[in-house]
């Protein structure tokens, strides 16, 4: 990816958030970590952005509990989950794969999910790496589930799935994504070539915006010299001026 | 109880036991201690990881420290994957790893989960119940946690985990002082740590003798010497530089 894509995503996922007041971004998040910066810095400082891995405020979290905590009151709007495995349902998958019985790929781990799946109002899937073997029609294991029966609380769910070819959105009652726009340089036929589920699409799906030029100042002037600070290595890759 | 002080980290480390169960607070543990259990002779740890973990918790599967790992993620953050953990965890017979495991047994937590057990034993209640959870796998691969229907209200089911007593505890706060009492600053969830664990062991950057429960200044944040069972000082110092050895 360029930079100019990256921006592209921060940009769209900070359009997700406008009206989410409080947001709590996980481990090995920047680009949605980027993307909530830049919706406080818009909001002029009227949203609680809580960063986990930061340690300076305002990002810092409070506790390693307070994101738990406030989720669980039903607290926090927004939070971004991924997954090394994704599929149609919305589940995702952060433990394994398996093949024959074995585990054949381990990842870190479920960290919050399991939790914060069920007891945030919206969550915004995230996953660079739009392919076959990421995105499936179903989840070797499921890490959190995307949907509920209704025995179960659940306050939201997916929203969003966004990815480095485009954009979905997850609609809950079907438990299907539809495509709701294409980022500049991809197409419709390269994402049904890539996405291992079913998914709805019209054929006029919209072209992801790219962010304005103010928009564009403000995350080089501002988001940036924040995002150094809690990702210094994935900053300077994009940003290395 | 009587704080005991040690002269070193090694010296400290030597009163853990093979077989023990030890929790570790996310990064908060000196890396001269971590480089002392990586030296020890110790293993067969049931290491729990409070409530994920990083290069320490690697190093320990490298170096063979451990036996069973109760976590909610093992990463290195933007250093990548653990690559010992996973490569640990990796071409293994799903049960034999999950259940019985002739290598690293690994119990799959959530992250609200372990702090849940935590809470459990230390307010010495039987379980702890906690949202979220149902339509996971890792419920149904963990027996020990139950699904209930909330007594309170009709149909609605809530996930209870039983508590989390870990053997030892190792993490590294800025000051204590020469009574046993230990300032920890912000991570309040030391306190958690501090009040189940059976022995909780501190380094510390510096040991004063002012008594800090009476400093107004650092009293909020500080835990009793009731909790703390033995304290040596060290200051934290380049991390890469102590385990580079063990890489």
């Amino acid at each position: 990816m360029d930079t100019n894509k990256v921006e592209i995503l921060i940009s769209e996922i900070c359009n997700m958030l406008k009206n989410s007041n409080a947001i709590g971004v996980g481990v090995l998040s920047p680009i949605p970590g980027a993307a909530s910066i830049l919706a406080k810095i818009e909001a002029k400082d009227e949203k609680r952005v809580i960063i986990l891995g930061s340690e300076e405020a305002p990002y810092a979290p409070e506790s390693a509990t307070e994101i738990f905590d406030i989720a669980g009151q039903g607290k926090l709007d927004s939070f971004f989950l991924s997954g090394g495995q994704i599929d149609g349902q919305a589940n995702i998958n952060l433990n394994y794969l398996t093949s024959k019985n074995q585990i054949s790929k381990r990842w870190s781990g479920a960290f919050g999910s399991s939790f914060l799946y069920m007891v945030v109002p919206q969550i915004i899937l995230f996953k660079l790496g739009h392919n076959t073997n990421s995105l499936v029609e179903k989840v070797d294991f499921v890490t959190a589930a995307g949907s509920s029966d209704t025995l179960t609380f659940r306050r939201g769910g997916a929203d969003y799935l966004i990815t480095d070819l485009c954009c979905f959105k997850f609609d809950r009652r079907k438990g299907i994504f539809k495509l709701k726009s294409i980022h500049p340089g991809n197409s419709l036929e390269e994402i049904k070539a890539k996405t291992g589920f079913i998914f709805d699409y019209s054929a006029q799906t919209d072209t992801t915006s790219a962010p304005d030029k103010i928009r564009q100042k403000t995350i080089g002037e501002k988001v940036v010299p924040e995002l150094m600070k809690i990702y210094p290595k994935f900053a300077m890759t994009y940003w290395k001026n | 109880m009587t704080t005991k002080f040690y002269s070193n980290c090694k010296a400290m480390v030597a009163t853990i036991t093979s077989g023990s169960s030890l929790a570790l607070f996310k990064n908060s543990v000196s890396y001269e201690i971590g480089a002392q259990l990586l030296n020890s002779a110790v293993t067969d740890l049931h290491v729990i990881t409070v409530p994920t973990g990083g290069l320490l918790i690697d190093l320990l599967i490298k170096h063979q420290k451990i036996s069973h790992i109760e976590t909610s993620g093992v990463s290195l953050g933007e250093d990548g994957p653990a690559k010992n953990f996973t490569a640990a965890m990796e071409g293994k017979n799903l049960i034999d790893s999950e259940h019985r495991g002739n290598g690293i047994k690994i119990t799959d937590a959530t992250c609200p989960a372990i702090y849940a057990g935590l809470q459990a034993a230390e307010k010495g209640i039987p379980f702890m119940p906690i949202r979220g959870l149902l339509g996971s796998d890792i419920l149904q691969k963990r027996e020990e946690l139950k699904v209930i229907n909330n007594p309170f209200k009709k149909d609605d089911l809530i996930v209870c985990v039983p508590p989390i007593v870990p053997d030892f505890t190792f993490f590294h706060v800025p000051l204590a002082d020469s009574q046993g009492n230990i300032f920890i600053g912000s991570d309040s969830e030391l306190k958690l740590l501090a009040h189940v664990s059976k022995k909780t062991l501190v380094s510390a950057d510096m040991i004063v003798e002012t008594n800090l429960l009476k400093d107004p200044d650092y009293k909020n944040n500080t835990i009793s010497n009731f909790y703390i069972d033995g304290i040596t000082e060290t200051i934290r110092k380049n991390e890469t530089l102590i385990l580079k050895p063990f890489l």
